[in-house]
């Protein structure tokens, strides 16, 4: 067997967390519906293929709906949506974002998420949440520096560090993962892991 | 900004003597639109308008066609169907124009003075990427005003663009001509089509 060091464990820890957070997929049908904005202003750049939009910017598509204080949407050379950038007026106002999404039960539940930047990568169907990210689905919880939401795997990913802007990661802060207590559902008497209430769980890497 | 919009009485001139102008000095001109150009001496009627203005390397900046151009004494002008086109140079030495611009309408008045113009009824611009020689946006707005010094164009009146991502509307606009940069206030919509 591997020597398994402090950081290793933590890692392994960590990932045990994030695989017991209800597994989730962005509804499919959402993606392919229009995507709506208002907002108090835009600016379009066509030379840089730029739009700006700011001011109580409110995106919606499908279930999707993303609010914020300001949206850079960049398109590519060939005129397609590559990315929306959204960001936060302040700490007290950040980006917000709910959707339905599908579990593995087939059942459609609300996802509410925040965090001070998000950024949705439309080609590679990905969402990431930077600076004081959360993301909460009925009493489940993940709270982190950033999260990483892969929308076609339905997979998130929690680091602690942020890179800021200029490139510097900032101090580590915690990766808080929160799992509702629920009650078995079958007679059989089996090891229940993952049932057990872990509220306030922490992790590491 | 030098020799903007070269005085339409000299682009007149030289349209006189080729294109049937007709002179004329009706103070109660049946074209004119405008209060001030009821009180404004006619100076000239053209059947055919061509003017260009340069900007201050010599490069031709922009050019106006028009079927049908009324000029007052106060260096005003009336155009019925104006076509309005700008264009931009990647160096100031470059020779080799690309049009940017083209903006048209049912009607325009030119202020030869303030060199601003104001394009009335159905205006419609057009942007095009000079890499592709594409139309890129298309802007509508029942009227558009443009300062040819600034190179700017705005209307706080209903905006409608269709660009190839989709549609937006909002109630305001600012146009920098030159930097092809659109500026959208007051109650901004788009709509986009799903990425493919």
């Amino acid at each position: 067997m591997p020597h398994l060091n402090k950081r290793s464990i933590f890692s392994l820890l960590f990932l045990l967390a994030i695989n017991s957070f209800p597994a989730l997929h962005a509804l499919e049908a959402d993606r392919l519906q229009q995507i709506d904005i208002e907002a108090d202003q835009a600016t379009f750049n066509e030379a840089e293929g730029l739009t700006i939009y700011s001011g109580n910017v409110i995106l919606s598509q499908g279930s999707l709906e993303l609010k914020a204080h300001s949206m850079k949407i960049r398109q590519t050379p060939s005129q397609q949506l590559k990315d929306i950038k959204a960001e936060s007026a302040s700490r007290k106002q950040p980006v917000t974002m709910k959707q339905q999404m599908a579990a593995r039960d087939g059942s459609i539940e609300w996802v509410n998420a925040s965090s001070q930047t998000l950024i949705y990568n439309m080609k590679l169907n990905r969402l990431e949440f930077i600076g004081d990210a959360n993301i909460k689905k009925g009493d489940a919880n993940i709270q982190s520096e950033h999260i990483t939401y892969d929308a076609t795997k339905g997979i998130f990913h929690a680091s602690n560090n942020t890179p800021n802007n200029k490139g510097v990661k900032k101090p580590s802060s915690r990766v808080r993962i929160s799992l509702p207590a629920q009650a078995k559902k079958t007679d059989e008497p089996k090891k229940d892991n993952k049932n057990n209430s872990t509220d306030n769980k922490t992790s590491q890497p | 900004m030098a020799l903007l919009f070269l005085a339409l009485t000299l682009c007149a001139a030289v349209y006189l003597t080729s294109k049937q102008g007709v002179y004329s000095h009706d103070p109660l001109a049946r074209d004119a639109t405008s209060a001030y150009q009821q009180r404004d001496p006619v100076i000239a009627r053209f059947t055919a308008m061509k003017s260009f203005s340069f900007n201050e390397n010599g490069q031709l900046e922009s050019t106006l066609y028009s079927p049908k151009a009324t000029h007052y004494k106060s260096d005003k002008q009336t155009v019925k169907h104006p076509d309005f086109y700008s264009y931009e140079y990647s160096k100031a030495s470059d020779t080799h124009s690309s049009e940017i611009w083209h903006i048209q309408a049912k009607k325009a008045s030119h202020d030869g003075t303030k060199q601003q113009s104001v394009f009335e009824d159905d205006v419609r611009a057009l942007s095009t990427d000079p890499a592709t020689n594409a139309y890129n946006l298309d802007i509508t707005t029942p009227i558009l005003h443009i300062d040819h010094i600034q190179q700017t164009a705005y209307s706080n009146d209903h905006i409608n663009i269709i660009s190839p991502t989709g549609t937006t509307q909002a109630q305001s606009i600012l146009l920098q001509l030159q930097s092809r940069t659109v500026t959208l206030e007051n109650q901004v919509k788009s709509n986009y089509a799903p990425p493919q």
